[in-house]
Formats: structure tokens, C-alpha cells, sequence
């Protein structure tokens, strides 16, 4: 063999073997292989814990069904489950605007958020907010700690003159939808200068802070005092070991509540009869005495037709076993652990299991 | 062993194909990365017009309201601006420059003319050696030691000696409601960790420049009583002009497009900045940091705008580099590609 036969040689193993993984990469996603179903679930950080738990634990009752996790964005998470990239994707927020054709999002859990402050000798103290205080913190309007709209929610309490500085989330999230969610609820100037998005338009303070998921928030604001932000309550463990202040909050009942499962459920509660069967609603300021005003449904969007009977009777398998309260949906399990409250269940039995039903093969 | 046919030979012929289409792959690549961009932004180069690049607000418009004009779609009230953001990255560039290439321009004298040849080797492998570190660790570093530091020690002591220089000095004041207050992240962190990360590049340019110099120059300075540092001088300000001021705009291509360090250190938030600690993000960055939440409005129209000012960048960054190499001539620049 010449030098050039060489050449061609290995040109053509390299071709090969490439062409070999290209095809492998085709049909991995199918689950061609007769005895398991691989599938994969891509999507919301905050919904990611959960699925690296469930996972395994899922595979153990039914050990022909693998579920892959990937953390992405919830914005990936839907965009991909509506190509058809992935079986599952989680997400933080129901999809914007009209359902696509072929197309569900179905409710799974609720998870609620923390308004947290770090103010040097008061975060034991807990304060009372509103969300016309916080939006005014976040317009502008508002700007230091002893501001009298502050003052006047936290009689007694000694406030200090520092400036406030808020802190945003720098990645398109479903935590800061959740939150401008609840602002524009709560609060009119909010509602029409800004609104609600993964992305808010955040009005201009020269002040602001933006730090990287949730731990980027959690790591500017220990290093920054007379800070404000809103951080997931699945970083329950995180924010009490720094010792953050929890801030309870005015609900639309006018009461100061605190952010506890029992109150979440309340607020999820209250929304039992309005809930469309297309899964899509916003939790937010909820009417009800001691409901807690920053909740929100999580999702899991996926296309209504799977490429095969198989890989569709296993998605449904796996999401009955999630919302099922001694599987996925456990409290003493998962649930407790992760800080997310489950579906109460007449939304599991009226809403979610109606929709999981609609995936076929 | 087979015969040749003098006039045609198809394993021969086959064989020049391939390795014709495989040449072709690269720009084939690029061909379709632009044409992808200008398919995907088009809807936003019609929305938005010139306003792309003179609007400070970048809202995606109302979630899942969606209006349909003249074949395009897009949220209501949607408005997107680039023009804090491509501030942001032209300051962040230039200043990173600013410091790197005083920086790069000593370290290349002290390394050619005053070290011992045994230590200068093995320096300058350590310096091309920065080149190579992923940004995520510049980034990461810059989060935990650069910040703090520069929030609780640099800043403050900027601010309170330089604050009080007249026509200047509101550069180095930053107050909110009448305290001083520095933040860490923004323009002077981006700028130190685009720096460190841009030095190896003007660094080995300038040295390879002085390297290749004709001994000839060199003899001839010493030979007219001249000193290490007037031979030096000479050599990289005047006899290697080109690829000493090449280098510093290769350094600029990289530090334009850099994303992932400079989104650590900085933010995601459309700020005109008015000092220089200001937290400011850059397109890249801010790209990096959002395109996520594009994928929320069902219209389109936040992907079409990314890609648009995806492509703003890549035009910048590409005019800049092709500059840097038409000034600083080819053969100077192998294997110090932009990332």
C-alpha cells in the first residue's frame, strides 16, 4: 500500500465511523432498543433537582423506562418539546398566547419565591412588604431602606438611610416571569410601564445588580448590603444558611402573610374553579386571608403525538407517577426536600391526568 | 502495484474531490452562519429599522399578545434597542486595550532584551499559555477574587482620590442619593478580565515582530551607541509599527466578541454607563444571557432581534480582525486565531 492508499484509507474509517455515530444519533432519541424507553426532559433550572431525583427513583418501579434531565431554560425547554427535540420539557411559566397546534402544557406542581433582603442587623427581623413597595423599589421611586411607605408597613422597626440596591436575575428566567408576574398584578404603574416577562424591561437604576440563576443572586447579595431580590423557594436551605431576611407579604386579602407551604396551598386553593382544562393560569395574588402572594403552577409542555405507542404510553407512565402523591409528588419523599408544594388534587384528577391522557402514539 | 493511466485516473480524480470539498468546508460553514443570521434577523431588520441601534430599551412587548403587520408578527408593544449595549462593548473593548497594550509593549522589551535567554523561553511559552484558558474560569475568578476586591478596596480608593480632579473627575464618581457607592460588577471589572485575557495576543504578536526584525536594525542601533531601551523602542514603535498596532487590534477582535467572562463580571442590563465602575453588559453577553427568554414569544420576533444583533457583532468583530490583519501582515499572526 502507497502512501496515498493510506490517506484514502483513513479518510474512509474516519467517514465511516462518523456516519455510523450520525445514525446512532438519529434513532438514539426513539428508543429503537425493544426492552427500554429512553426519554429526555430538557428545560427549567428550577425544575431540574426534581428530575435528577425522580429519575432514578422512577426507574426503580418501572425499570424499562430511562429519564435523562438536562438543565437548559425554560424558554429551551418548551421550544424544543415543540420541535419534538425532546419528550419532556419543564418550564416555569404555561406557554405564552395560544397553545400551538399539537401542543400541551400540563401543570405538575406549584413552587413559590422568597422576597429576601440583606440588611446588616435586621435580617432576623422579619419586614413586611408590598407588592406597591417592591415596585417601587425596582421603578425607582422608592430608594432607601427608611423610605416612609417602608416605615409605615414596619411600625417599631429602626430602618436604616442606606440606598437600596435590587437585585435581577442576568438570565432569561421563570423566576423573574413569577415575579414581574406578581408585580403586575399587584401594582398598576408596574402593570403598564413594565409587565410581565421572562425578560423584563427593567426600568434604568444605576444602582441595579444582575446576578446568574438563583446561586448568582445568592452570591452578589452576600457580598452586597441593603440589597433586595427575589430568590426560588427551592433555595430554601441556601437563603436561611446565609441568614437573608424573608420578607412576609401583603396579599389581596390586605393581610401580612409568610411564605409556607400551608399558604401557598391556600392560594392554590382559591383558583380551583377557574383553572382552564388547557393547564394555564397565574397563581399570583390570590384572594383568601392567609394566601401567600408569589406562587405559580410548573409545567411540563409536550407534543401531543410521540413518534411511537411505546415511547407515549411511557411518558404518560412516568408524569402519573410525578403528580401521584405517594410517587413523584411525595412530600415526605421529594417534595419537603425541594421546597416545591404538589398540585392540590382536584387539579391532578380534573386538569393534569385529562391532559397526560391526550398523549398517544 | 497498479498501473497509472497517464490521461485519467478515477481513484486520483475521486480522491481531489474530496479533499476539494473537504478545503471547502470552512467556508461553506461561514457562508451559511451569515446567511442563517440575515434569514433570522430579517423580520427585525424591518421592524426595527435604524432604532435597533439608537433605542436604549430592549421589552419584549406583551407576553403572548401577539400583532401581525404587513407579514410580520410580533408582541404587542415590543421595542428592542441595542444602543446601551453596544456602548457597553465598545468601552469595555477599549479600555481593556487601553491597559493591555502598555502592558503587552513592556513586557516584550523586558522579555527580549533584558531576560536571560534560558528564563525568556519558557516566559514566553507561560504567556501564550493565557491564551489558552477557557473564559468560564477568567469569569469565575473574576465573580469570587476580582469583584470583592474591586468593590471593597480598588473602587473606593479610585473614587476618593481621582473624584476631585476637575473636567474628570465625574468618571471616577459614582453616588446614589448623595453616598458613594461602588458596585464591582460592570465596566472596570469587564475591562481588567477582558485585559488579562487579551495580553498573550498583543504579547506574542509583538514579540514574534521583534524576533523576526532584521539582526542588521538591531546591530546598527548598538553600533550608534544606542541604549537596550532606544534599540527596543525603536524596533516596536517604528520598524514592527504594523504588527505592534495589528496585534493591539486583534486583541480589540477578541475583546469585542468575548461573552462568558465578561457576562460574570458584568450584567444583563441595558445601562448607558456615566462612570467607570457603571454596570453596563455587552451584546455578547447579553446575548449569551437572554436567548432563552426569546424562545417565550411565540411571534418570533426576540429571536429575530438577537440574531440581528448577533450579526451586528460578528460584522464588527470581523472588520476589526480583518484590519488587524491586513495591518499586521499574515505570517505574523499563524495560530493566534480570534476564538
Amino acid at each position: 500500500m502507497n502512501r496515498r492508499n493510506i490517506v484514502k484509507a483513513i479518510v474512509f474509517a474516519v467517514l465511516i465511523v462518523v456516519s455510523g455515530f450520525a445514525g446512532y444519533e438519529l434513532h438514539g432519541n426513539s428508543g429503537t432498543s425493544s426492552s427500554t424507553v429512553a426519554l429526555s426532559e430538557t428545560g427549567s433550572s428550577l425544575l431540574y433537582p426534581a428530575f435528577n431525583l425522580w429519575g432514578p427513583n422512577f426507574t426503580k418501579v418501572q425499570s424499562s423506562v430511562t429519564i435523562s434531565p438536562a438543565s437548559t431554560g425554560s424558554g429551551t425547554g418548551i421550544s424544543q418539546a415543540e420541535k419534538g427535540l425532546a419528550n419532556f420539557g419543564a418550564s416555569d411559566a404555561y406557554i405564552q398566547g395560544a397553545i400551538p397546534a399539537g401542543v400541551e402544557n400540563i401543570p405538575i406542581l406549584i413552587s413559590y419565591q422568597y422576597i429576601c433582603y440583606n440588611i446588616p442587623g435586621l435580617n432576623s427581623v422579619t419586614l413586611n412588604l408590598s407588592a406597591g413597595i417592591i415596585a417601587g423599589i425596582y421603578m425607582g421611586t422608592i430608594t432607601s431602606w427608611n423610605d416612609t411607605a417602608i416605615q409605615a408597613a414596619n411600625p417599631g422597626v429602626h430602618l436604616p438611610g442606606n440606598a437600596i440596591i435590587p437585585i435581577v436575575r442576568s438570565d432569561g428566567s421563570g423566576d423573574s416571569f413569577m415575579f414581574s408576574s406578581y408585580l403586575t398584578k399587584g401594582n398598576a404603574s408596574w402593570a403598564s410601564a413594565v409587565g410581565t416577562s421572562t425578560n423584563p424591561s427593567w426600568p434604568t437604576l444605576p444602582q441595579e445588580k444582575t446576578g446568574a440563576q438563583n446561586t448568582g443572586l445568592i452570591g452578589v447579595m452576600k457580598n452586597t448590603p441593603y440589597t433586595i431580590t427575589y430568590i426560588a423557594a427551592t433555595y430554601t436551605s441556601t437563603v436561611k444558611a446565609d441568614g437573608f431576611g424573608i420578607a412576609d407579604l401583603l396579599n389581596a386579602a390586605g393581610n401580612y402573610v409568610a411564605p409556607t407551604i400551608a399558604n401557598v396551598q391556600q392560594a392554590a386553593n382559591q383558583y380551583l374553579s377557574l383553572i382552564p382544562s388547557n393547564g394555564t393560569i397565574a397563581l399570583q395574588f390570590a384572594p383568601g386571608a392567609t394566601s401567600y402572594p408569589i406562587a405559580d403552577m410548573e409545567y411540563i409542555v409536550v407534543q401531543k403525538v410521540q413518534p411511537s405507542f411505546q415511547i407515549a404510553a411511557a411518558m404518560q407512565v412516568f408524569m402519573f407517577w410525578v403528580v401521584s402523591s405517594s410517587g413523584g409528588s411525595s412530600l415526605t419523599n421529594f417534595l419537603s426536600g425541594l421546597d416545591l408544594v404538589p398540585l392540590p388534587s382536584s387539579v391532578v384528577t380534573g386538569i393534569t391526568m385529562p391532559l397526560i391522557e391526550l398523549i398517544t402514539g | 502495484m497498479e498501473q497509472l493511466n497517464p490521461f485519467f485516473n478515477l481513484k486520483n480524480f475521486s480522491f481531489k474531490a474530496l479533499i476539494l470539498i473537504m478545503a471547502l468546508v470552512p467556508a461553506f460553514i461561514i457562508a451559511s452562519v451569515v446567511t442563517f443570521l440575515l434569514y433570522y434577523s430579517f423580520p427585525s431588520i424591518i421592524y426595527n429599522g435604524l432604532n435597533f441601534f439608537t433605542s436604549k430599551i430592549w421589552n419584549d412587548g406583551s407576553s403572548g399578545v401577539i400583532l401581525h403587520n404587513n407579514g410580520i408578527s410580533y408582541q404587542s408593544g415590543a421595542v428592542y434597542g441595542i444602543y446601551p449595549l453596544v456602548l457597553g462593548t465598545v468601552l469595555i473593548s477599549l479600555i481593556a486595550l487601553l491597559i493591555a497594550f502598555p502592558v503587552s509593549f513592556f513586557v516584550t522589551l523586558n522579555v527580549e532584551l533584558y531576560m536571560p535567554k534560558k528564563i525568556r523561553g519558557t516566559l514566553i511559552s507561560f504567556i501564550e499559555l493565557f491564551a489558552g484558558i477557557p473564559s468560564v474560569v477568567y469569569g469565575f475568578w473574576g465573580l469570587l477574587v476580582l469583584i470583592p476586591w474591586l468593590q471593597n478596596t480598588v473602587e473606593p480608593w479610585i473614587g476618593t482620590h481621582f473624584s476631585g480632579i476637575p473636567l474628570i473627575g465625574g468618571v471616577f464618581t459614582s453616588e446614589i442619593s448623595g453616598r458613594a457607592y461602588y458596585p464591582g460588577q460592570g465596566l472596570l471589572a469587564g475591562a481588567l478580565i477582558l485585559s488579562i485575557m487579551i495580553i498573550p495576543i498583543i504579547t506574542a504578536v509583538m514579540t514574534n515582530s521583534f524576533e523576526t526584525a532584521p539582526k542588521e536594525i538591531k546591530d546598527g542601533i548598538y553600533s550608534l551607541g544606542g541604549t537596550r531601551w532606544e534599540m527596543g523602542k525603536y524596533l516596536l514603535v517604528h520598524h514592527s509599527k504594523a504588527a505592534t498596532y495589528g496585534g493591539a487590534l486583534l486583541g480589540l477582535g477578541r475583546a469585542l466578541g468575548e461573552t462568558m467572562a465578561v457576562l460574570m463580571v458584568t450584567s444583563a442590563l441595558l445601562l448607558v454607563p456615566s462612570n467607570l465602575f457603571s454596570n453596563v453588559s455587552t451584546v455578547a453577553a447579553y446575548i449569551a444571557a437572554q436567548l432563552d427568554s426569546a424562545f417565550f414569544d411565540q411571534s418570533g420576533m426576540t429571536t429575530a432581534a438577537f440574531a440581528e444583533a448577533a450579526l451586528a457583532l460578528m460584522g464588527v468583530s470581523l472588520l476589526v480582525n480583518v484590519i488587524g490583519r491586513k495591518i499586521a501582515g499574515r505570517g505574523v499572526l499563524r495560530g493566534y486565531q480570534n476564538d
